[in-house]
């Protein structure tokens, strides 16, 4: 991304979002960002977990299942009563209508990382400048998640880790294809989508859905993972 | 030298203590029996009989009676009895010609009453003479006469009391003295136990033995006192001049043996008042020279009282009166039982006032070596037992002895006797559970519980004195160990409550032991200093960058700027913390995080980063963390300056490692196409607090910044070695020099830094 950012505002009319954070100044600052990158959004606010699923029980049926304009959830993982992943793996588990993007102070890898396999499509530092807060949401929102070069390396790690067989196979979820793991590594290695698209001869939109998939996929190995563990255990 | 362990000389002493008892009773029980008790009732009626015994030969006698004489139906003709024969202390007599015509009186009645049958004559009340011929029979234990059991109690006691108390200092001369005395007492009261209990009479040659054994004993007593109390509690002649005690009064007992003292008063009361007497005044002149000890004092009016009481009690009442020609106020042999006052005083006393220097401890070992013999005796009591109990109910003794007494017995064993030990694997965990404590009183009581588990002692005390190694001494009787776990040196003696000596597996074990504990002392030490070191480091970066950088924001007017210095305050703070998370982030990690870093940053701020990937830049090679906090901290005010005051479009960065004879180096080159940078950096005068920062930044990292004007723009390189070893190496090697650069200014460590 070579130019300043230029908020876009796509069709919006009837979006909704949740900010979910526990420092009053911060969720207002936040839901003031939404405000500014997506016109018309209305923005709920919650301080609490419990709050935040009781939001989703009662509003999140609304959300559109399958349309362009899904709506948008920020979560805070550090909360009172409890961690900002339950909320995610609600939110994959049962509105596939809503985004969940996590908005963090620090990016502690091993904390995003967990994040990503609940189910997390994205995350934002908060820290950040707005206009890049802004910019950032947007690219999110059109399908091309951040990937931090220790994410990146991270997810290379599980995926070599992950035994293919251990896990069944739900549209190739469990490995990773040659493309998909260059994309990984050229990103561990601190290159930008951009970048790694110059690199690998692909357009930065290729590599974007390189990464969503890889999103994606650790998402499903994770569930799997976890399905096979709990009936390992006799949890199912 | 041989070392008696405190427990053998309790156990000998114990043994020699029953050994004794079991003679004295044999001997007073293998004399005939009548079953009469006898006294002498004064000029006219001389001896009567006042009463018999329910199940004795004699029981058919009538009384109220009178012992007229003894005799034998067959041949010799019958003896008259006199008052005298049934004296309970021939030394009453005073002349030695009364005690000798005693003795053969004695001799004759012996012989007399050992005949299959025995005539006496006695006379009723009504003055009617008659003759009963009477079998003896054995003497059963319980006739024995109270006074018998006195004298046989106190006897033991002062034996056991005094070996206890030599068991536990054996090489001291106080307390072998004090054991010896307890002897003596034990010799006279078992001698006099005997014939002062005999019904009417023993053989004279025995009867002669066992006072001269009286008279030994007596003497002995009062002369092992008067020489403790010459040298205890301070020693007030040297211990060999203590002969003297002996040197006088041995040869006045033998004369009163011999019958060579002019009488018998003089023989024999004369010199146990003399000692007595004696005695009292050295108590009397240790109390003096004592005075400014008041430790000693209390020991000496303890151990003083208690024998001017117990000697002085037993010698006024029965040996005192005979002297001025009276009769004694008590019995001997129950005056006996004052002589227990002294041994049972000294008891009292070990712990109170540390009498010999001995303290509660002392009492446990004899405790320990009672419940030993304890448990055999029960053993040996069972074993005839069982050979008495008819055969039907042997079995159920049996079943009473397997289910009961043996689990129980093996039960009291573990507990009293048995060594407790440590099994190795344990032996390692215990040291590691000592070094884990977290307080210093902590440490050194759980290292004094282990000692105590692993060598049971006694006594367990600090030493002042300098213990360089694990030493064992006095032949095994102590263990000295040199400081450790938060403990000065420590003295342990008498191992295994005194059952057994150190030996020198002991010594290796503690050495070993010593030598685990103080390595996991030093690992935890090291452990320690590390993360104090580490909470210095968090805290120098978090006030001088954090804080530095808030306080700046502080001032701002500019509310854009104040959010710009939070941000990079925010951005410090996340560069501390993943310091924290890994002790060496690898080079290539740190190199990635900045590329993306920066590439994002100059992405908003729309300029193109030309910073290829290079093969070097994925290297695993590990970073320490100040090379690593401070070559991002400059890379990245760098990169801020460039972006806020180069108005370049297009930035270059370069990263690599140099080796050269010093070590491995980082390298980092950033060059922008922007428009130049003031003169007063290039002097090395800089404007900026973050420019500053970073000089300051790498010169603590012993690393060095060169800055180069370009044509067009401005070029910073940093170099900083790899490892802090490396960074205390001087730096002699000069970076690599660039042709393109025009002017240079560098903030170099040290002056051996290359000028331009």
């Amino acid at each position: 991304m070579s130019a300043p950012p230029k908020p876009t505002k796509g069709p919006t009319a009837g979006r909704r979002a949740l900010v979910i954070e526990d420092q009053d100044d911060t969720r207002a600052w936040l839901i003031q960002t939404l405000v500014t990158a997506f016109d018309g959004i209305a923005v709920a606010g919650v301080a609490t977990r419990a709050a935040a699923l009781a939001w989703l029980r009662t509003e999140g049926g609304g959300a559109p299942a399958d349309s362009a304009a899904k709506w948008i959830a920020l979560i805070d993982l550090g909360l009172p009563d409890g961690s900002g992943l339950d909320i995610i793996r609600e939110i994959d588990r049962r509105h596939g209508g809503i985004v969940p993007i996590v908005t963090t102070i620090y990016d502690d890898d091993q904390h995003l990382f967990d994040a990503i396999a609940a189910g997390a499509q994205g995350y934002l530092l908060k820290d950040q400048h707005p206009d890049m807060l802004v910019q950032y949401l947007h690219r999110i929102d059109g399908g091309e998640p951040p990937l931090s070069p220790s994410i990146a390396q991270r997810m290379l790690k599980h995926f070599a880790r992950l035994k293919p067989q251990a896990v069944p196979d739900e549209a190739g979820a469990s490995t990773l294809t040659a493309r998909e793991i260059d994309v990984l590594r050229l990103l561990g290695r601190g290159l930008r989508v951009a970048e790694a698209a110059r690199v690998l001869g692909l357009t930065p939109h290729t590599i974007a859905g390189y990464v969503k998939n890889i999103y994606r996929k650790l998402n499903i190995s994770s569930r799997a993972e976890a399905a096979i563990e709990a009936s390992r255990r006799g949890l199912t | 030298m041989i070392v008696l362990l405190p427990s053998r000389i309790v156990q000998g002493a114990t043994l020699l203590c029953l050994a004794a008892i079991s003679l004295t009773l044999w001997i007073a029980l293998s004399q005939p029996w009548l079953g009469i008790a006898l006294k002498s009732g004064g000029e006219t009626q001389p001896v009567a009989i006042i009463s018999t015994h329910p199940s004795g030969p004699a029981r058919a006698l009538p009384l109220p009676a009178r012992l007229v004489a003894v005799g034998n139906s067959g041949a010799a003709g019958p003896v008259e009895i006199e008052a005298d024969d049934v004296i309970e202390e021939p030394d009453m007599f005073e002349t030695y010609e009364q005690t000798g015509r005693f003795m053969q009186r004695q001799t004759t009645l012996a012989a007399l009453l050992r005949q299959p049958k025995v005539a006496l004559t006695v006379a009723t009340e009504s003055g009617q003479t008659q003759s009963v011929d009477l079998a003896p029979a054995r003497r059963p234990l319980a006739d024995l006469p109270l006074a018998f059991w006195i004298q046989l109690f106190t006897g033991a006691g002062a034996l056991l009391i005094g070996a206890y108390v030599l068991a536990m200092r054996p090489a001291d001369i106080a307390t072998r003295l004090f054991a010896l005395s307890g002897a003596m007492i034990t010799v006279s009261a078992f001698a006099a136990a005997i014939y002062s209990s005999r019904e009417l009479a023993i053989d004279g040659e025995l009867f002669r033995v066992l006072s001269a054994f009286n008279h030994i004993g007596a003497l002995g007593f009062g002369m092992a006192m008067i020489a403790l109390f010459l040298i205890y509690p301070r020693r007030l002649m040297s211990p060999r001049l203590l002969w003297i005690v002996p040197a006088v009064f041995v040869p006045w007992l033998a004369a009163d043996i011999l019958r060579l003292a002019p009488s018998q008063p003089v023989g024999s009361q004369l010199p146990t008042l003399i000692e007595m007497l004696l005695i009292v005044v050295m108590v009397g002149v240790q109390w003096l020279v004592n005075g400014n000890d008041p430790r000693a004092r209390a020991a000496l009016n303890w151990l003083g009282l208690s024998v001017i009481v117990g000697a002085g009690a037993f010698v006024s009442l029965t040996i005192a009166p005979v002297l001025v020609q009276m009769e004694p106020v008590i019995d001997q042999g129950h005056a006996f039982g004052f002589f227990l006052l002294i041994y049972a005083g000294l008891a009292l006393g070990v712990g109170r006032y540390r009498l010999f220097d001995l303290s509660e401890w002392a009492f446990r070992i004899t405790f320990y070596t009672g419940a030993t013999l304890l448990l055999f005796a029960i053993d040996a009591a069972l074993i005839v037992f069982l050979q008495f109990q008819p055969a039907s109910a042997l079995g159920i003794a049996l079943l009473l002895v397997g289910f009961g007494y043996l689990p129980l017995r093996s039960l009291l064993w573990n507990r009293f006797v048995a060594r407790r030990g440590l099994p190795e694997h344990e032996l390692f965990r215990a040291i590691i559970d000592v070094s884990l404590a977290v307080t210093a009183a902590e440490r050194s009581e759980r290292w004094r519980q282990l000692l105590q588990r692993l060598f049971d002692p006694l006594v367990m005390e600090e030493t002042q004195e300098a213990v360089a190694a694990v030493e064992v001494r006095e032949e095994g009787l102590e263990v000295r160990l040199p400081p450790a776990a938060a403990t000065p040196a420590l003295v342990l003696r008498y191992p295994w409550r005194g059952r057994r000596l150190f030996g020198s597996a002991h010594q290796d074990l503690a050495r070993e032991l010593v030598r685990l504990m103080l390595y996991t002392e030093e690992s935890r030490t090291a452990y320690e200093r590390g993360s104090i070191e580490e909470r210095q480091r968090i805290a120098r970066d978090l006030h001088d960058d954090v804080g530095a950088r808030l306080l700046s924001g502080l001032y701002k007017t500019d509310l854009g700027e104040t959010h710009r210095v939070l941000r990079d305050a925010i951005t410090d703070i996340r560069t501390i913390v993943s310091g924290l998370s890994t002790d060496q982030p690898p080079l290539g990690r740190m190199i990635a995080a900045l590329r993306h870093e920066t590439g994002e940053r100059l992405a908003a701020a729309g300029v193109e980063l030309d910073w290829p990937l290079d093969p070097q830049d994925d290297s695993p090679l590990p970073l320490d963390y100040p090379a690593y906090r401070c070559f991002s901290a400059a890379h990245r005010e760098i990169v801020s300056n460039i972006i806020r005051h180069a108005g370049a479009r297009r930035v270059s960065i370069r990263v690599g490692i140099r080796a050269d004879h010093d070590g491995e180096r980082l390298t980092t080159t950033i060059a922008d196409d922007g428009i130049g940078i003031d003169a007063a950096h290039l002097e090395g005068r800089p404007t900026g607090n973050g420019l500053r920062g970073l000089l300051r930044r790498v010169r603590d990292a012993n690393g060095h910044v060169a800055i180069r004007r370009l044509p067009a723009g401005t070029a910073v390189e940093i170099t900083i070695p790899l490892r802090a070893a490396t960074a205390a190496a001087p730096q002699a090697s000069a970076p690599d020099p660039h042709p393109a650069f025009e002017g240079c200014v560098e903030a170099g460590a040290t002056p051996r830094v290359r000028t331009t």
